[in-house]
């Protein structure tokens, strides 16, 4: 395969070079095209002669060359945003043409499945569309954090502030009750689907670890990360099924619709665009200063003068002793450069784009980075009338060093590292670690250093297209795509350090191969039926082939000392993983319009997958949707208040597939075998239903598109119920059957939600525009059934809160342990003058989801100069906060610092009996020592309304300023354009939340583990200067 | 118009034509994983299981016992619930699992060598899972998708039918002149001797008998010791148990010893045994102590009391017997089976918790079961005769009584499951087990009595809900087999 990958590339180049050097003009019009209202040029306007497919578009200047057909009688100009306008040519060589703003247009193109273009009016779906420029103005290296606060319906969780950390995104809800399903919408690029996988690996030792998997370990990257965002022209978000039909069973979750940027005809166009960007920790807990370390109020040693212990329950700190806030001191300013080169033009019949990136990041976490280089190169041609091809190949390297995190990681070192010693002060002049506790808690810093995880992806994705027609009416689309990446990780675990010393070191080799491939075909005809009345039809075909395989290799038990490499390890494990997934689509759109006011779409597909059984293999699936624009029926499209008008009606089935090798019963090798040299196997604890069926989802959308006062006014509301059924869950089981679960078909989940989308333009004078746009969304889960005899399904367990879902219950929703109260919920008090928390009952404490969420933009814009901000709300999620519960246990934040004082807890006693309880207020003074208190899981550390904490927010997610220099000023220089930007990311930051940021999930994207964070690099504040040139 | 339906149908069907060969064949099998596996594959690891769940369940069982005691004084410790959830996984899912899946393969080879072994390690796992849970499910488990939620047997049908039958269908099988193929290496315990795995059956019967002293002592008595006059284990080369190396290390050296390496604090011993043992209790220093404790620069021995989580000398260190990285854990041992023997004779004479005197075999029994401890754990041949020697200690056949075969069966039971069991067999008896005490901060629930089980995990709970509540009892509820 690898070798026909190659044959592709170099046929690709081979286009674009034949391209440039083979075309003769004979007949040539130019021009320039400017915009009405200020002057300035437009580049990217097309122009196509009418009734045929040539056509051109302007280049940076707004300068166009087009070579026209003896016969050709009229040039259509269209640029999105802009009025279209036709010109007669008639004799003409030269034609200038102005085109005049469309405020909000609605003649919007928007890109839907399989890179389909369509009129925005005629969907009966919602889509959001955002510009390149919406995500690279963020300065976000990963495009997931680009879209924060920007779409209606998306839930976009960050891993935290580990340069190159893993985003999750989630589209209109989790759609499984299986803790290990995907709920990521797919990632298509150019028409084809690329990885976004988020692989976790393994990274633990065989000894001495409590993490409860590599989920929670170094914030591995979602692939999408290595999309250079400069490359992107537009991100299309589709939401439902209804959206995503055509995609079929991957996109079940919607689908993030990438397109590239492509060459336009003309003058070759560089562009270069560089910034440099400083990131600092945006927020951190409170220390207490009062107290040092020690238990009881006393400094206690072993009998040798060891101190005996960890905890910051010590004596007062003595005047002139300096006290170190490490939650801050720890980190370090990061930094970030990026450096992007592009360089794209072409011909009317060809045209190119190559870019290069080169990102450096630097993180807060001494010692943590991430870098990645990127290559473009794409082009397109028209071989001739009928024959279109186009290509592209990206080259992507990226990795770094990554900090550690999770259990026995850099985060819970710090959560315990008493503030009476600087967490700086880390290494002894012989290279060992300096710590305070005797080697109890790991120095943070020497972790940071000595105990990392390097990773490093290859990868290479691209495709290859064809577009013939066949006559005026029916043409064909070819489109074949891959996918391929690998991924060296290396991590080390020093014997000295707490995760290492149980196996005297160790070292772990991952090597992780990726490969997908797309094919894509399809065949379109389109025809006015009468004058009022236009159908077309596709119907396509769709081929997919996805393999990986895992190569884990451990080494433990280090012989030299400072070694960091498989020969210096005694013992081996070995550990591999493959899997292949195959399926295989057939599908048909067939879309009807009358008279541009009622537009029909009714779609089909029929999927074939490789991991069902093969009885049920195929499964078919509908969809239909309606788009009416009533306000042509009324006659009120030349009104000026209320002047569009559009009802969305959808309907959608989607099936989903089961994940490879999970029908039937396999045996494994037994973990932690050979065994005194002996090889074992295992009944794997898996065991999947040989009558797996796919899973369905049905959605019901109805969206309304209402535009006033000359689209100065619109409003985008959409409510949408998505019913996922027959889900594919391993339905945990109990253990004597043999097995700890069975796969089979189980349960269904609902999501509903309502979207909103307001854009305003509230002033719009001569040069000054200022337009707004807010965001909203709110979506309920449910879970309506669950597997027979399950009363629970758990999604993740940190003993104190665990996220599970219960029949009623929704997804997020968190348990745990909660003080006892008595049946008005008052606070009761033990005998002992204590509160007391019922560690015996998981109730419910919270929801990790927030109830609604929303973004405003507010853009100003005067002449070269723009100020643009986002405002960003969360309303509720809850999150446990597991360093947090650490400091407080050992008396370190702010507070614990009431101690040696005698309080009345403030509840009531029960002086009756258990049967017939009576209530009195409470009234027995006790004194807070610190351990009694702070430290007792019993009496406070273990109940949620400690530990668990509402993390709603509001933020200023991202403020944006720049400058395009005048045009006037750049006439006789190189330059076509140059712009100067700042832009700050998090500047401002309000929640109740006590701790870091609590944007920055503990377990890595794609683990479904909501509501846990604190173990993980934080979020940053971020402020970047960049510039961007055009020649 | 009809044609334009024709070709689209027709393009339709060709671009689903056929995809069977694309789709099916190996396409869905993992590569990486089995269907079928042959009898050494599963032995070496059903017996690894066994042993790990015997760690599971003693690291908790043994704060009750109160052999250890636990820093965070939380539950078993105080007897506050709880469930050793990853001790029934290892008992259900890993250990018996494996094993009756071996046992079925076996039979269908015919391979009774096979099968006896796993019915001994269906056995022992089933006896630990009663000892702990009471009622358990075993007929009903074990039928995948066909029974997602098996019913419970009761602990008397585990005691009376289904633990004495597999130990003597086991004992038949193994006396098999033919069996398609026998072990040899993959049995990790004995190395294929045969003979060996007789003897832990019957010295199994010997310990499921006398569990039952509370069903009638002198039955129970007599029960054993006709089990132990059968082929039963002559010295400790017998012993059930497992050997780790440095690459799969021994549970207690790894996670308690270790641990303490980089301040994981678990468990250290309890004061209880720590003054049984340093002749605060008994007037007699035991040679033992220095090697299953490590005091380190401390000058005395001091044990955690149970239920305060300090005030410690003593740890489970890499420097102790138990957790040395060299030494095996044991599961059944020659000192357990001596010291059933003592006890089976000293109630097969008529004695009692208050009787003084015995036979000589009684005698002989236990001071052979201190010995035997002793020799097992590394004490040196004079420290032996100089405990033994002890007036206290070799107090003769007429002065022979429960107390002192109880309390050294407890040492010599040292982190072994069986210890608890002993206790709730005789109901804690200070009579027995002199100054032992409800732990400090005892959980209030219990209104002052001691607790009798462990409760059903979580998991099993959520998962098999109407068989756990069908048979969930309160902690102090005694089990069957103690009423």
């Amino acid at each position: 395969m690898r070798k026909i990958f190659y044959s592709l590339i170099f046929f690709m180049m081979g286009i674009c070079c034949i391209y440039f050097t083979a075309w003769a003009q004979p007949r040539s019009i130019s021009g320039n095209v400017t915009d009405l209202s200020d002057d300035t040029p437009l580049p990217g306007v097309n122009i196509i002669v009418k009734g045929t497919t040539t056509g051109t578009v302007t280049d940076v200047d707004g300068n166009y060359k087009l070579t026209v057909p003896e016969d050709a009688q009229t040039l259509v100009f269209s640029s999105v945003g802009y009025v279209t306008k036709e010109v007669n040519i008639g004799n003409q060589t030269e034609i200038h043409v102005q085109l005049s703003p469309d405020v909000q247009s609605l003649q919007e193109v928007v890109v839907t499945s399989f890179g389909i273009e369509r009129e925005k009016k005629a969907l009966g779906y919602a889509v959001q569309e955002l510009q390149g420029e919406e995500i690279t103005q963020t300065k976000q290296p990963n495009i997931i954090n680009a879209l924060q606060g920007k779409v209606a319906g998306v839930t976009i969780q960050s891993s935290g502030g580990q340069p190159g950390a893993g985003a999750n995104i989630i589209i209109r809800g989790i759609t499984s009750l299986s803790p290990t399903a995907n709920n990521q919408p797919l990632f298509v690029i150019d028409g084809i689907p690329v990885s976004n996988e988020t692989i976790a690996g393994n990274t633990l030792p065989s000894a001495g670890s409590n993490s409860p998997g590599s989920s929670e370990q170094y914030a591995f990257s979602n692939r999408a990360v290595d999309i250079n965002p400069d490359d992107i022209e537009n991100i299309s978000i589709l939401k439902g099924p209804a959206a995503t039909a055509l995609y079929g069973l991957r996109a079940a979750n919607g689908a993030v619709i990438i397109t590239t940027k492509k060459g336009k005809a003309g003058k070759a166009t560089i562009n270069v665009s560089s910034s440099y960007g400083l990131d600092v920790l945006n927020k951190w807990p409170d220390i207490q200063t009062t107290y040092r370390e020690g238990r009881f109020g006393r400094l206690r040693f072993y009998s040798d003068g060891e101190p005996l212990r960890f905890q910051t329950f010590g004596p007062p700190v003595r005047e002139g002793v300096p006290v170190y806030d490490n939650f801050q001191g720890f980190f370090e300013t990061g930094s970030r450069f990026d450096n992007s080169v592009s360089v794209s033009g072409g011909s009317e019949k060809a045209t190119f784009f190559t870019s290069v990136s080169r990102l450096d990041q630097k993180g807060i976490v001494p010692f943590s980075g991430w870098d990645r280089t990127t290559l473009k190169v794409s082009g397109t041609s028209q071989f001739s009338d009928k024959l279109g091809v186009s290509g592209a190949v990206n080259y992507i390297n990226s990795g770094g060093t990554r900090s550690s995190s999770g259990d026995k990681s850099i985060f819970s070192s710090l959560s315990y590292y008493s503030p009476t010693f600087d967490v700086n002060d880390y290494i002894n002049p012989d290279g060992t670690q300096r710590d305070f506790s005797g080697g109890i808690i790991d120095n943070p810093r020497y972790i940071a250093r000595f105990s990392n995880l390097e990773d490093d992806v290859n990868r290479i994705f691209g495709n290859l297209g064809f577009n013939y027609k066949v006559t005026d009416w029916l043409s064909l689309d070819y489109k074949i795509g891959t996918d391929v990446y690998s991924d060296s990780r290396n991590r080390v675990g020093p014997p000295n350090t707490d995760v290492g010393s149980q196996v005297n070191g160790f070292i772990i080799e991952e090597k992780i191969n990726y490969q997908e491939i797309n094919s894509n075909l399809f065949i379109t005809a389109s025809k006015d039926i009468t004058e009022q009345f236009r159908g077309s039809i596709l119907i396509g075909h769709n081929l997919t082939d996805i393999r990986s395989d895992l190569i884990n290799v451990r080494g433990e038990g280090f012989a030299l000392r400072n070694f960091n490499d498989l020969s210096n390890a005694t013992n081996f494990f070995t550990y591999k993983d493959a899997s292949l997934h195959r399926i295989v689509g057939v599908f048909t759109n067939i879309e009807l319009e009358y008279a541009g006011t009622v537009f029909l779409t009714l779609t089909g597909r029929n999927d074939w997958s490789s991991t069902l059984p093969e009885d049920n293999r195929s499964f078919f699936y509908p969809s239909a949707n309606l788009g009416y624009i009533f306000t042509e029926t009324l006659g009120l499209g030349e009104s000026n208040i209320f002047n569009y008008g559009k009802l969305r009606l959808s309907y959608a089935e989607v099936g989903k597939d089961a994940g490879p090798y999970q029908v039937g019963r396999y045996f494994e090798r037994t973990p932690g075998f050979p065994f005194l040299g002996i090889n074992g196997f295992r009944i794997d604890e898996q065991l999947g239903s040989p009558e797996l069926k796919p899973e369905r989802t049905t959605s019901y959308e109805i969206g309304t598109d209402l535009r006033f006062f000359n689209n100065h006014f619109g409003i985008d509301l959409t409510y949408f119920v998505q019913n996922s059924q027959d889900q594919i869950v391993p339905v945990p089981v109990s253990n004597a059957t043999g097995f700890s679960t069975f796969i089979t078909n189980a349960g269904e989940i609902q999501n509903r939600g309502i979207e909103l989308l307001i854009d305003v333009t509230p002033v719009q004078v001569g040069n000054f525009q200022w337009t707004a746009s807010l965001n909203w969304s709110r979506i309920r889960n449910e879970v309506l059934s669950m597997p027979e005899g399950v009363d629970e399904i758990i999604f993740t367990d940190a003993f104190y809160i665990q996220n599970k879902l219960v029949e009623g219950g929704s997804a997020g929703d968190l348990y745990g342990f909660a003080f006892r109260r008595d049946n008005q919920g008052r606070l009761l008090i033990d005998d002992n003058g204590f509160p007391s928390v019922n560690n015996t009952e998981y109730v419910k404490v919270g929801n990790a989801l927030p109830d609604w969420q929303g973004g405003l933009t507010n853009t100003f814009s005067y002449k070269g100069l723009s100020l643009s901000f986002l405002l960003e709300l969360r309303q509720g999620g809850d999150v446990f906060d597991v360093s947090l519960r650490n400091s407080i246990r050992n008396g370190i934040l702010k507070e614990t610092e009431r101690r040696y004082e005698q309080v009345i807890f403030k509840g009531v006693r029960n002086v009756g009996t258990d049967e017939n309880p009576e209530y009195v207020e409470n009234d027995i003074p006790v004194e807070i020592t610190g351990e009694n208190l702070y430290r007792d899981g019993n009496r406070y550390n273990n109940a949620a309304e400690v530990i668990l904490q509402d993390a709603s927010w509001f933020r200023l997610r991202n403020l944006s300023l720049s400058y395009s220099l005048p045009a006037n000023m750049l006439d006789d220089t190189l330059f076509k354009k140059v712009q100067f930007s700042f832009t700050g990311n998090n500047l401002f930051l309000s929640t109740p939340f006590r701790g870091f940021d609590p944007e920055g999930s503990q377990f890595g994207s794609g683990s479904n583990s909501f509501g846990f964070t604190g173990l993980g690099a934080p979020q940053t504040r971020s402020f970047t200067l960049g510039v961007n040139v055009t020649f | 118009m009809k044609r334009t339906v024709y070709t689209y149908i027709i393009l339709v069907l060709l671009m689903s034509s056929s995809c069977e060969d694309y789709l099916g064949g190996d396409t869905n099998i993992d590569p990486t994983r089995v269907s079928e596996v042959s009898l050494e594959a599963l032995l070496p690891t059903s017996i690894e299981a066994t042993s790990e769940a015997h760690y599971q369940v003693a690291l908790e069982t043994s704060q009750v016992a109160q052999h250890m005691a636990d820093y965070f004084s939380a539950g078993a410790d105080i007897h506050d619930v709880f469930r050793i959830g990853t001790g029934w996984t290892n008992i259900y899912l890993r250990a018996m699992a494996n094993a009756k899946q071996l046992e079925r393969q076996a039979e269908e080879q015919n391979a009774p060598h096979y099968a006896g072994i796993a019915k001994i390690i269906q056995a022992i796992n089933l006896g630990l899972a009663t000892d702990n849970w009471e009622n358990v499910p075993f007929t009903e488990a074990y039928q995948g998708a066909e029974e997602l939620t098996p019913a419970y047997d009761t602990q008397q049908a585990i005691y009376e039918t289904i633990i004495p039958d597999l130990l003597n269908s086991a004992i038949e099988d193994l006396q098999a002149t033919s069996s398609s193929s026998s072990p040899g290496a993959d049995d990790l315990v004995y190395r294929g001797n045969l003979e060996q795995w007789i003897k832990t059956a019957n010295v199994l019967k010997a310990r499921y008998a006398i569990h039952l002293t509370n069903k009638g002592a002198a039955e129970a008595a007599n029960q054993a010791l006709q089990a132990l006059s059968g082929l039963a284990y002559t010295s400790n080369e017998d012993d059930f148990q497992l050997f780790y190396d440095e690459r799969n290390l021994n549970p207690w050296h790894a996670r308690i010893g270790l641990a303490i390496n980089t301040g994981n604090y678990i468990i250290a011993h309890s004061e209880q045994l720590v003054e049984a043992m340093n002749g605060d209790t008994y007037g007699v220093f035991d040679p033992r102590l220095p090697i299953i404790a490590d005091k380190g620069t401390s000058d005395n021995y001091i044990g955690m009391v149970n239920g305060t989580g300090e005030g410690n000398t003593v740890n489970l260190t890499v420097d102790t017997w138990y957790a040395s990285a060299n030494n095996p854990l044991l599961m059944v041992t020659y000192a357990e089976t001596k010291f059933i023997e003592a006890e089976a004779r000293f109630l097969a004479n008529g004695g009692d918790i208050n009787s003084i005197g015995s036979t000589d075999a009684a005698y002989l029994a236990y001071l052979e079961g201190i010995a035997v401890h002793m020799m097992k754990i590394g004490v040196d041949t004079a420290e032996i005769i100089n405990y033994i020697a002890n007036p206290k200690v070799s107090v003769g056949a007429e002065n022979m009584t429960l107390e002192l075969i109880m309390k050294e069966k407890w040492i010599a039971l040292f982190l072994n499951p069986e210890a608890w069991v002993d206790l709730r067999r005789y109901d804690y008896s200070q009579a027995l087990y002199k100054d032992f005490e409800l732990p400090e901060n005892h959980n209030p629930q219990l209104g002052g009595q001691f607790i009798q089980r462990a409760s059903y995990p979580f998991d099993e709970l959520s998962r098999n809900t109407q068989a756990v509540e069908a048979n969930m009892k309160e902690l102090p509820a005694e089990m069957w087999r103690d009423q």
